[in-house]
């Protein structure tokens, strides 16, 4: 009797041990049966952009007097450059002016003759010389703006310019024609 | 003599079915039944289109299959016996160097299924994220191995500033018995 009943006692221990042994063995099993997993890939090429683009493109300043001063844009501003980019790199706006030149002979007006002015800006960056006073144009491409913090994200940065010509006192009458420049790049 | 034997023998079977090395068997068996959990045979598949949207400018959408179309069929089934869930997921935002596009920009919808279960978001689109998001729920009788198709289709909308480059990402669909 006695020896009947730790036959059973023992069967029954290497039941369980087996049931646990097996448990153990295959839990990743169980676990990986309750899901199934399928993974797809997603891709977008997102187009650059580096463009530049500017309102009225003609200044015509009328019957400025010899040593005298004329304005363009009083108030809001005369016209205005749109610049946008997306290259997450630094972008950069120059200007100059090519010539003044009378359009009846070879003299020039000074570059420094005509200024600019940024007097409202949509941009991070603040135009080189500040908002506040006009700057010499230059026959050499010179920076004005220089783009900042989500400037080269994708942000379109407007910048409205005023213009001033003072015609000096010994300039001689006459119409005289110019080109200004403006050119973004991301060089400085 | 034969007698014997067959006395014997008959001993022998008598012994072996009734004694400790049957139990013993019979007790195992018995307990791999009781210990075995349910196996859910839970299939996925899809139809391997990737999510290609392509050439895209800054602040444009597009849509991956037009309205009523779709783009990706998955197709569950279950022989479990239980109810199963259909989830999505975008395992990371669509990606360029260190250039990211929201996750709230990218979006999915459920045009059609051939199953009786539950679309949890009917007929809209719903913006990914890295949490798998529920879109399905099996109905009566879906969990005794019938195929049960869904089909997707998908949106993006680009901000309107984004850094030019190309993006990737991977979407997950997990079939499952855990809601």
């Amino acid at each position: 009797m006695a020896c009947e009943s730790g036959s059973r006692l023992t069967v029954r221990l290497l039941a369980l041990a087996t049931v646990v042994l097996w448990l153990c063995a295959c839990p990743g099993r169980v676990a990986a049966l309750e899901e199934r997993i399928e993974d797809l890939s997603a891709s977008v090429e997102v187009a650059s952009i580096f463009s530049l683009g500017l309102s009225r493109t003609s200044l015509a300043f009328n019957n400025v007097s010899p040593g005298k001063t004329q304005i363009l844009g009083e108030g809001r501003g005369f016209n205005e450059i749109r610049c946008r980019s997306n290259s997450g790199r630094p972008w950069y706006l120059k200007a100059q002016l090519v010539s003044l030149t009378h359009v009846q002979g070879a003299h020039h007006l000074p570059a420094a003759s005509l200024k600019w002015k940024i007097v409202d800006s949509t941009g991070n960056g603040e135009p080189v010389g500040g908002r506040s006073d006009f700057h010499e144009f230059s026959e050499q491409p010179a920076l004005i703006y220089a783009s900042q913090g989500d400037d080269d994200r994708g942000h379109e940065v407007i910048l409205r310019f005023q213009y001033s010509l003072s015609a000096p006192l010994d300039a001689l009458a006459g119409n005289y024609i110019g080109q200004i420049v403006f050119t973004m790049a991301e060089t400085p | 003599m034969s007698g014997g034997v067959v006395e014997w023998r008959s001993g022998t079977v008598r012994r072996l079915a009734t004694g400790p090395l049957c139990r013993f068997a019979t007790a195992v068996w018995c307990c791999l039944l009781v210990a075995t959990p349910a196996f859910a045979a839970l299939e996925l598949s899809t139809d391997h289109r990737s999510l290609f949207f392509g050439l895209m400018q800054p602040g444009e959408e597009k849509a991956l299959a037009q309205s009523g179309s779709f783009h990706t069929e998955v197709t569950c089934a279950s022989t479990g016996g239980v109810t199963w869930y259909l989830k999505i997921s975008l395992l990371q935002p669509l990606t360029s160097g260190a250039e990211s596009i929201p996750f709230e920009n990218v979006g999915w919808q459920v045009t059609r299924t051939d199953g009786n279960g539950t679309v949890v978001t009917p007929n809209q689109f719903q913006s990914f994220s890295a949490t798998p998001n529920l879109v399905y729920i099996s109905g009566p009788g879906e969990a005794d191995g019938r195929p049960v198709r869904i089909q997707f289709r998908y949106l993006l909308k680009l901000p309107e500033a984004q850094v030019s480059g190309a993006y990737q990402a991977n979407i997950r669909f997990t079939l499952t018995e855990v809601l």
